[in-house]
């Protein structure tokens, strides 16, 4: 046998199964982005979620102080709103409900975010008939404080302070019914 | 003046305004910084991503949250506060996502190491597939065929010379 055949003949024989190592990783790089895309949501996990919610005071639309600290004791939802947001409208009968139906059960507070003007603010809080306390946030230290990018996003904090869910974009009956329901009160 | 003179100095003029304008974005939001101070705006906003957008920075972005990101990225420059504090103060509030660029650390090292994965699994391939092409193309029996035709032919040859030349 000449050298050439040797080499040939001694050569490792390839299992057939490797022929489809490109096409085994193309499909799971595939499988990655699919999974990638297809778990992309809109409540967005924010690094408060299991933490306590930061503080919480300022001026509210009247002009008055507040401080949730005060508040203690039940759990709180607390809306980032503006009234120039159209989801912002969307939801809003949500919370005129949420004050009337268990305002008993749970504080709810509002902080205006990137408001633009508080007469129009106003107006909203009046045409809604919010007469839970919004805060002006001026300074955007609440909405860098809650992490918060756009408005409405909505954060469910329990009875001791606790940040259990945060929500963006307008919040749905059916999103409002199981975080109230997580945070303990009775429907 | 003809229509392809006049496209070109449109194209030219707003060519020419499109630095301007982003130049402008920082300028814009922070009216009262200095020049250095607005170059550090734009440097720090460059390495945060605008998270209302598609893969823009916030110092790109036009958006309402990148406008309020760089106020407040100017208002901390007006405190004397670092870079790396600055930036801190966002990834504390916002998480990783935050950071253009990812951090490297735990499941993050998948995000860096992927690519040198790839490049170097697509060379071994490759490397592979060459050697595979260019040694197993003949089987052994094929050769061994090969090898006796030529033996075959070398013995008629002098015959066929013989031949010829009678």
């Amino acid at each position: 046998m000449n050298p050439s055949q040797d080499k040939i003949q001694n050569k490792p024989a390839r299992a057939a199964w490797t022929r489809f190592i490109p096409a085994l990783v193309m499909v799971a790089v595939l499988a990655l982005l699919a999974v990638g895309l297809l778990t992309q949501t809109d409540d967005a996990k924010s690094v408060l979620e299991g933490r306590p919610a930061p503080a919480l005071s300022g001026v509210t639309l009247e002009g008055k102080n507040f401080d949730a600290a005060l508040l203690k004791g039940k759990p709180m939802v607390i809306n980032f709103w503006a009234s120039w947001c159209d989801p912002c409208r969307e939801e809003a009968p949500l919370f005129k409900e949420l004050v009337q139906k268990y305002g008993s059960q749970v504080n709810v507070v509002g902080v205006l975010h990137t408001e633009t003007s508080y007469v129009r603010a106003r107006a909203f809080a009046q045409e809604f008939g919010y007469t839970f306390p919004s805060i002006q946030n001026d300074d955007r230290k609440l909405s860098f404080d809650f992490g918060v990018t756009a408005p409405p996003e909505t954060f469910f904090v329990d009875a001791s302070g606790m940040v259990v869910k945060r929500w963006i974009g307008p919040v749905r009956p059916e999103v409002m019914r199981e975080n109230l329901e997580r945070l303990g009160v009775k429907l | 003046m003809n229509p392809r003179a006049l496209g070109l100095t449109l194209f030219l003029s707003s060519a020419a305004l499109v630095p301007a304008a982003l130049a402008q974005t920082v300028r814009d939001v922070n009216l009262d910084l200095t020049d250095v101070q607005q170059a550090r705006v734009r440097d720090i906003g460059s390495q945060l991503r605008c998270l209302v957008c598609q893969g823009e920075s916030v110092a790109d972005s036009r958006s309402p949250f990148a406008f309020e990101v760089k106020r407040q990225i100017g208002d901390f420059l007006k405190q004397n506060r670092s870079d790396a504090d600055i930036i801190g103060f966002f990834q504390t509030r916002y998480g990783d996502t935050i950071l253009l660029e990812p951090p490297k650390k735990g499941i993050n090292w998948i995000l860096w190491g992927l690519p040198v994965i790839a490049l170097f699994g697509g060379a071994a391939l490759w490397w592979g597939t060459l050697g595979r092409k260019n040694s197993a193309q003949v089987s052994p029996e094929m050769l061994e065929r090969v090898e006796q035709d030529m033996r075959e032919r070398a013995r008629e040859e002098p015959r066929r010379t013989t031949d010829s030349s009678v």
